[in-house]
């Protein structure tokens, strides 16, 4: 945590507006932890899980170039996230409900694949889909296409 | 009487399951045997209906059976993937 520290300092000195979105992505995701971890499953699907429109419009490169920046500050609020285990599912549940005051309404997907090696392990990931774009706030877009999914 | 959390997304992958807790956002995969021992449990609810109903379908003793499932139940609960009579 304190080597982390001079990375927040830095942001602040170089703009304070990052320190702020950055502050604010670390409340939500708070937000989706506490609500995973207290609330019944029933409630969290109807609000937190709750599907986009199908039919949502695909959005434009200036669109999806401010989501990839807000995925990466988002990123970087994980490190300093009280709880521990898998990121993927409260990172996709945070970019979503940062996004929603945007007027973007995404979907969260899960998906999963076989490992092709020795271990015979399944890899599993979440993200979120917006019209025919696939946001990924946890790792590499690339990687998705091989994924099962599952909703 | 075993249940399944209203937390747990299910998921098929081939022959096996894929278990997404979203509670703490972990996955957990289930072999091919493990997934059709976790689909009786969800369907029947009961270890004795499980271990008669998979000894109708594979060729082993009853006792090996009722020693696997109970293994998995076990493994299952601790993980919190199932809840009720895990006794």
């Amino acid at each position: 945590m304190r080597a982390m520290l001079p990375e927040l300092r830095a942001i602040r000195r170089s703009n304070p507006s990052v320190l702020i979105e950055l502050c604010r992505l670390w409340c939500i995701l708070l937000y989706v932890d506490a609500r995973l971890g207290l609330l019944p499953a029933r409630w969290n699907r109807r609000f937190l899980f709750r599907r986009g429109s199908e039919a949502a419009a695909t959005p434009g490169p200036a669109i999806l170039a401010k989501l990839a920046r807000i995925a990466a500050l988002l990123r970087l609020a994980t490190r300093y996230r009280l709880r521990s285990g898998s990121p993927c599912l409260c990172l996709a549940l945070a970019l979503k409900a940062r996004i929603y005051p945007l007027g973007l309404r995404a979907s969260v997907v899960y998906g999963a694949r076989k490992r092709s090696d020795i271990s015979r392990g399944i890899d599993a990931h979440a993200w979120l889909e917006l019209g025919t774009a696939k946001i990924d706030p946890g790792g590499d877009l690339k990687s998705l296409r091989a994924f099962t999914t599952f909703r | 009487m075993i249940r399944i959390p209203e937390s747990l997304a299910v998921s098929r992958l081939d022959d096996e399951l894929v278990l997404l807790d979203e509670k703490t956002g972990r996955y957990f995969g289930l072999n091919p045997v493990g997934s059709r021992i976790f689909q009786l449990l969800k369907d029947l609810g009961d270890r004795e209906e499980v271990v008669a109903a998979l000894h109708v379908e594979y060729d082993a003793p009853e006792e090996r059976l009722r020693a696997d499932v109970a293994a998995l139940i076990d493994t299952l609960s601790r993980r919190g993937l199932i809840a009720g009579d895990a006794s």
